[in-house]
């Protein structure tokens, strides 16, 4: 499953980042990591770009972009 | 330990960690902005003393890492590297750790000294993050001071901490460990560039062998000039796929998560964070609001208008009196001097061209002050994340949105608001786009020409004429991506900051750099050009022969058999402005060019105004006023409006054209000046010859069609 087939408020656990070069590096860098878990916390007005939940901080992502990490949803509104 | 020489100190940390704080508390108001090798990124420098040791500290701009993503990020590597400052202030930010310390390790990768100062801290202990510092410490074997540079608080110890690691290059303390596999592989890329190349003394070679495994374009391409470094490529290909084939990842992606994985031991080890209070924090709440999905466009709708209507609204009376103070300058210059070329270089030359482009600058300090407070709060990427999706369609950015919205009222602060983009490529690619955005000073002719030719329609003209420019600019920019800026899509991984209160001092700070950045430009590059514009109009100099008078007085008192000899006065005085100027070398310039303009049906006059619109649109109305002897007072509309409409080469579809022209073609000297200053000569010459193309080609696309249509 992709960061991208999420809807707003679902958490999820990122397993991978799969697109290479800088981009991917830079995604990486900004805290998509494996085992690292986010929630996303809202998109724009035509569904893109988004904003996610991850590290403590917000950032975000085209969909694009989003469409290059792998993650898994789980469950828990642990934290809202 | 040095002595006698200041030490050079560079601050160092990600964007929003309160870096620019932290520098104004240890500087005071000591402070100079430098340019570095070109670029037009500023590098603020400022001064303080530790225990009588004089110390110069640079801050960086604000980076998330050490690859050479950003202009940013190779700025403050190049500066990390060839500077080689004493020591490093690497700014954390203690309420997002784990980010901030990954930016902390790459530095440490680099062998520099280094002093962490872990900044928020008061933030981070009401969000309930607890920090062991003493250990922290020691897992990263540098001194770490929490700091809350908001309040001073720390920045005294921190300084403190600087003389015992001042100097001390070369020892990488907490290296990373990247696992058996790729240390394998970067032991022997160092090893290789230890025999081939005499880098071992300047750049730690474990630093470089990792960028290269990180496949980093701008390392490689500064190794590629090495003689001996040829070889040295194919060895890292095969190392690279190797690690691919065994991690089943891209080595760039791979080696970053063993950063972070380093990262992590670390602040599971040192710092406890809050489980979810469930709670939303002020910025998530506030959020709600402003990036709501469907109230988050109005609201910075509105929030652009307020700033519009600010800056354009209340600058226009500061704007008028400095237009009168000039005004006024060169009306007493004109009655305390003899009447002569210095008298006419002073007033129409140096007050007239410098003097409105200094009358700007109320716009300019009110517009940086509300973007300012807009950037420091935090909305202004906000405003991308809403705006992202319409301008990526066109290739833009969403940030470039703010910039092209201010064209609509003066091109000069909208180049200099492109700078909040973070790509250079981007930047450069607002500044070609909005030229075509029609400023204040175009609205002069068009409502002249729509006046004259087009007095039932003059208002939906002129918005035509307003949106063939936005077209303009956004089909160009698709134009621009596809053929100049091919391949390039710079991605929107941003950062949405906590919203900040911003600090009277920092937003002084940035109108300040702007508005002397205008001053000097006006100073140097716009006098220059306009003494040359001025030039062009005034010279070589020319008088009508007798005969010509004479000859121009029966045809006078011919057509005017009750004229008063005041009238004809009036009459010859302007005979004779037209015969300068249409002598002069501007004159000659345009008459010469006459066939390039023929086919866009631009007579010799028009041709000379298109010309002279180079100092400033307006100047086209004035131009032609005297070109068309315009009545005594060369610039009365209504009387310049009744003889356009005389000319029979002067039709609708020409008026039009030149509407067309004035739009699309480069803008005046003050936008130029300002664009080079940005981007350089070089994208100001392209663009100045792709405006002046399209414009072309507009205009007689629109003549031709217009001629065969009416």
């Amino acid at each position: 499953m992709r960061l991208a087939d999420l809807a707003t408020g679902d958490r999820f656990r990122v397993k991978k980042v799969t697109i290479g070069r800088e981009i991917g590096k830079r995604i990486v860098e900004m805290g998509f990591v494996n085992g690292r878990e986010g929630q996303v916390v809202r998109r724009a007005l035509l569904g893109d770009p988004i904003a996610v939940q991850i590290l403590n901080y917000c950032v975000s992502l085209r969909l694009a972009e989003a469409r290059g990490i792998e993650v898994e949803k789980i469950d828990g509104d642990a934290d809202r | 330990m040095r002595t006698g020489k200041a030490w050079r100190i560079a601050l160092v940390g990600n964007p929003n960690s309160g870096k620019t704080t932290l520098f104004n508390a240890i500087t005071g108001a000591h402070h100079k902005v430098g340019n570095y090798a070109g670029v037009t990124v500023d590098i603020r420098q400022g001064r303080t003393e530790i225990n009588g040791q004089p110390v110069v500290i640079y801050d960086l701009p604000g980076i998330y890492s050490l690859t050479a993503y950003s202009q940013d990020e190779i700025i403050a590597r190049d500066f990390i590297i060839d500077e080689r400052p004493d020591a490093i202030i690497n700014v954390v930010d203690a309420t997002n750790i784990e980010r901030n310390l990954y930016l902390c390790l790459q530095l440490q990768e680099l062998g520099i000294p280094l002093v962490v100062a872990l900044n928020v801290c008061d933030q981070a202990e009401n969000m309930g993050i607890v920090i062991d510092t003493g250990l922290l410490s020691q897992l990263l074997k540098v001194p770490v001071q929490p700091t809350a540079a908001n309040r001073k608080r720390g920045v005294k110890e921190l300084l403190a901490h600087l003389p015992a690691v001042v100097g001390q290059w070369g020892q990488v303390r907490a290296p990373v460990y990247y696992g058996g596999e790729i240390e394998a592989e970067i032991t022997r890329i160092a090893r290789l560039l230890s025999e081939k190349t005499d880098l071992a003394g300047r750049i730690p070679l474990r630093w470089l062998a990792v960028k290269l495994l990180e496949k980093d374009s701008d390392a490689a391409a500064k190794l590629r000039r090495y003689p001996g470094a040829g070889g040295i490529f194919p060895e890292v290909g095969r190392h690279i796929r190797h690690i691919e084939a065994h991690f089943g990842n891209y080595a760039e992606i791979i080696i970053s998560e063993q950063r972070y994985a380093a990262v992590h031991g670390i602040v599971r080890e040192a710092v406890r964070q809050p489980a979810g209070t469930g709670r939303p924090t002020l910025t998530q709440r506030i959020d709600s609001v402003l990036l709501h999905r469907f109230w988050g466009l109005p609201i910075f709708l509105v929030a652009l208008w307020a700033v519009f209507q600010i800056t354009f609204g209340l600058g226009r009376y500061p704007v008028a009196w400095l237009d009168r103070l000039f005004a006024g300058l060169g009306n007493w210059l004109v009655a305390s001097m003899s009447p002569g070329i210095w008298q006419s270089l002073l007033v129409d030359g140096v007050i007239g061209g410098v003097g409105s482009v200094l009358s700007f600058v109320p716009l300019i300090v009110l517009l940086f002050l509300l973007i300012s407070l807009l950037e420091d709060s935090g909305y202004m990427s906000r405003a991308a994340f809403i705006m992202d999706r319409f301008l990526h369609a066109f290739g833009l950015h969403g940030q470039s949105f703010l910039p092209m919205i201010i064209g609509f009222g003066c091109s000069v602060p909208a180049v200099m608001a492109t700078r909040t983009l973070r790509s250079r490529k981007d930047r450069i690619l607002s500044k070609l786009s909005l030229t075509f955005i029609s400023c204040g000073a175009k609205l002069p002719v068009y409502t002249l020409l729509a006046a004259a030719f087009f007095p039932d329609r003059a208002g939906n003209v002129v918005m035509s004429v307003y949106l063939i420019g936005v077209a303009m600019a956004l089909l160009s920019s698709i134009v621009l991506k596809k053929f100049v800026f091919k391949g390039l899509s710079t991605p929107f991984v941003m950062e949405l900051p906590p919203y900040r209160r911003p600090t009277a001092k920092g937003i002084a700070w940035h109108v300040w750099d702007k508005t002397c950045h205008y001053f000097r430009k006006a100073a140097t590059v716009i006098l220059a050009a306009s003494i040359l514009v001025w030039l062009l109009t005034t010279f070589p100099v020319s008088e009508p022969t007798a005969e010509q008078i004479a000859g121009l007085h029966r045809q006078f008192a011919a057509e005017h058999p009750e004229a008063t000899e005041a009238d004809w006065q009036s009459c010859l005085a302007g005979y004779r402005q037209e015969q300068a100027l249409a002598n002069s070398a501007a004159g000659r310039l345009g008459q010469a060019l006459a066939p390039v303009f023929a086919p866009l049906g631009f007579n010799w006059k028009i041709g000379v105004a298109a010309i002279t619109g180079v100092s400033a649109k307006e100047v086209i109305v004035s131009t032609l006023g005297v070109l068309y002897r315009a009545g005594d007072n060369g610039d009365t509309e209504g009387g310049l409006v009744a003889v356009l409409r005389s000319d029979p080469e002067f039709t609708p579809v020409t008026a039009y054209g030149l509407m067309l022209y004035t739009l699309l073609s480069f803008p005046c000297l003050a936008t130029l000046s300002a664009i080079r200053a940005e981007i350089g000569g070089g994208w100001l010459l392209f663009s100045m010859g792709y405006n002046l193309g399209l414009a072309w080609l507009v205009c007689w696309l629109s003549y031709q069609l217009g001629s065969a249509w009416f």
